[in-house]
């Protein structure tokens, strides 16, 4: 979520001139607790608030963000059936490394969401030690590129070259299955905010609900949103 | 046997620091095995917690301002590292507490460990270790020891006081030894007093009455003086006999007691019946001149107290024990010093004498053969 939303603080920084910051990505959690401590203005979430978590903060949805199993050019598959996909979080899918992403991230979330038990499938391989942890997408894209026959979970954002994105039961992740809601594992890229702050954040997201911020959107992978809620 | 009272005060001595000794080992060996352990489980926590602040530094270089709100993450990558199985405590640079999940036990000693980025503190790690297994360990081992303080202590204890014994009873029998030696010294002493003194001047006395008979003097009267000269010698006779020690080298303690019973009876013309066994185990020296003294005693008993015209002497090996046993047609022993030094020489083999009839000669001796002095 990181590239998009420092390519929406760069375009409203040469729109306003106004100075935006933009640290790293902390993971929808760390989000929240740094814009309710005022550590931050914005909080980066990339998944639905708990109840408490969303007390005394304002949310405005930016995007909508497809989920994939990305693999590299030397993986010799290019569909994975839910069966296939439940052998790999199992390990015996021969032939193929499986990366797995931190328990907090809401990449797994989304993709757990439409494959019952593969949540505890993950949980369960991520303790036998032999599967390599990443956190972060950009970690994640480094790890599929430098590692022989890898498949992991990525935001179709981040899909570059030299890795694609693998069909999952037949269907192909892209922008459009994904506006067209064809794609099942989506997951929401939001800011919170605290209330008294709205004016400091004003800027930003009418930057980013505009059209001119909804295209930058589209052109980075995602499906704009628009208006928060 | 003469009592030698050395056991007693030395176990009495001894006790105190063999408990002293043996506590000291049931504290000391668990408490320093705590305390290393102790420390090496809090060296092993400090190297938990600089595993832990070397992957804290890295989150905190990538990001400086937000890194403490990274929990989920942070916690996630400790626990693949298996750095929070252990209690761990992050606090930022403001001291206030970083939640990171992990145990929180009641008893921990804990190790600080630093987070630096470029030499500059930005948190504090206290990795903890639990002391609740060690001490499970130290109690468990003060057990063990306690039961080996137990079993060395009695150890200690017993083996020195046997030894003390064993050596209280080899004096006892020395001095035995050493007190029938001197008795005998004194005896061989007094009878060569008796013999040089008394009995030569009685014999001179008798023979310068025997001239004083043929001068003149009336026979009736000399003959009475000469029947108590006479009486005088014999005494004097049975008496450094009695004295001079037995012949049990020359003939050991069946053929001494052969010969005196012989020669007692010629001498005063009691009857004695002897019956003895053909042989016996070789006795200690003790032994054999404590009994060979004791049937000395009682033939003098009975003649000169008892009035008895005969006298039986029997001696027999029992399976662990020798017996003796006297006897007399008398009207046994008056007095209690009579039978007072029988009785004292019986003590002192470690034997016991059977007297039923204070009034009569008859006694029965049974001295151990094992427990007689050597």
């Amino acid at each position: 979520m990181t590239p998009l939303v420092m390519a929406l603080a760069r375009e409203t920084s040469a729109g306003t001139g106004q100075r935006i910051r933009v640290e790293p990505s902390i993971g929808s959690g760390g989000g929240i607790a740094a814009a309710r401590d005022g550590a931050v203005d914005l909080g980066l979430v990339s998944r639905p608030l708990r109840p408490e978590e969303a007390q005394g903060l304002e949310r405005v949805d930016l995007a909508r963000d497809a989920v994939v199993l990305a693999a590299a050019s030397d993986v010799p598959v290019d569909d994975l059936s839910s069966d296939d996909l439940h052998r790999l979080y199992r390990g015996e899918l021969r032939g193929i490394t499986l990366l797995l992403r931190d328990e907090a991230e809401s990449a797994n979330a989304a993709l757990e969401s439409t494959h019952p038990g593969l949540a505890d499938e993950r949980r369960h391989s991520a303790a036998t030690g032999r599967f390599r942890v990443l956190d972060r997408d950009d970690a994640m894209a480094l790890a599929l590129a430098t590692t022989p026959r890898a498949v992991g979970v990525l935001s179709l954002a981040a899909v570059r070259p030299p890795l694609r994105a693998l069909r999952l039961d037949g269907h192909a992740p892209s922008t459009e299955a994904l506006a067209r809601g064809t794609w099942p594992a989506t997951r929401t890229l939001g800011v919170v905010f605290r209330p008294e702050r709205r004016d400091r954040v004003l800027p930003f997201l009418a930057m980013a609900t505009s059209e001119r911020g909804r295209a930058l959107i589209r052109s980075l992978g995602y499906v704009p949103l628009g208006a928060g809620r | 046997m003469i009592p030698v009272a050395l056991t007693r005060p030395f176990a009495r001595r001894l006790l105190p620091l063999v408990l002293f000794a043996s506590g000291l080992f049931a504290l000391v060996v668990p408490l320093a095995h705590h305390l290393d352990a102790r420390s090496r489980a809090v060296l092993a926590a400090r190297e938990r917690g600089e595993r832990a602040a070397h992957l804290l530094a890295e989150a905190v270089r990538d990001r400086p301002l937000l890194w403490r709100y990274e929990t989920a993450k942070l916690s996630g990558r400790l626990q693949q590292e298996g750095l929070l199985g252990t209690p761990l405590v992050l606090r930022d640079r403001m001291n206030r507490p970083v939640p990171l999940g992990g145990p929180s036990p009641e008893s921990v000693a804990w190790a600080r460990v630093p987070v630096e980025v470029d030499g500059i503190p930005v948190a504090t790690v206290w990795s903890g270790a639990p002391l609740a297994p060690l001490r499970s360990e130290s109690f468990r081992l003060f057990i063990g020891c306690l039961l080996l303080a137990a079993v060395l202590g009695t150890l200690l204890f017993l083996f020195p006081v046997r030894t003390v014994a064993r050596a209280e009873e080899r004096i006892a029998a020395l001095l035995a030894e050493r007190r029938v030696a001197l008795q005998d010294e004194e005896r061989r002493r007094i009878a060569r007093e008796l013999h040089d003194g008394a009995g030569q001047a009685l014999t001179a006395a008798r023979l310068q009455l025997l001239a004083l008979r043929k001068r003149g003097l009336a026979a009736e009267d000399a003959a009475q003086v000469e029947h108590h000269l006479d009486e005088a010698l014999d005494e004097v006779r049975r008496s450094t006999s009695a004295l001079l020690p037995p012949p049990l080298a020359a003939l050991g303690f069946l053929g001494a007691v052969r010969k005196h019973c012989a020669s007692y009876a010629r001498a005063t013309g009691l009857d004695i019946s002897l019956e003895v066994p053909d042989r016996l185990p070789e006795l200690p020296g003790p032994m054999a001149a404590g009994l060979y003294r004791i049937v000395q005693e009682a033939l003098h008993n009975t003649v000169r107290h008892a009035g008895a015209a005969h006298a039986s002497v029997r001696v027999s090996q029992l399976p662990d024990a020798l017996s003796l046993e006297f006897d007399d047609d008398g009207r046994g022993f008056p007095d209690q010093a009579s039978s007072q030094s029988i009785r004292e020489r019986v003590a002192g083999l470690g034997g016991a004498v059977d007297w039923p009839d204070p009034g009569r000669s008859h006694l029965r001796v049974r001295i151990p053969l094992g427990g007689a002095p050597a």
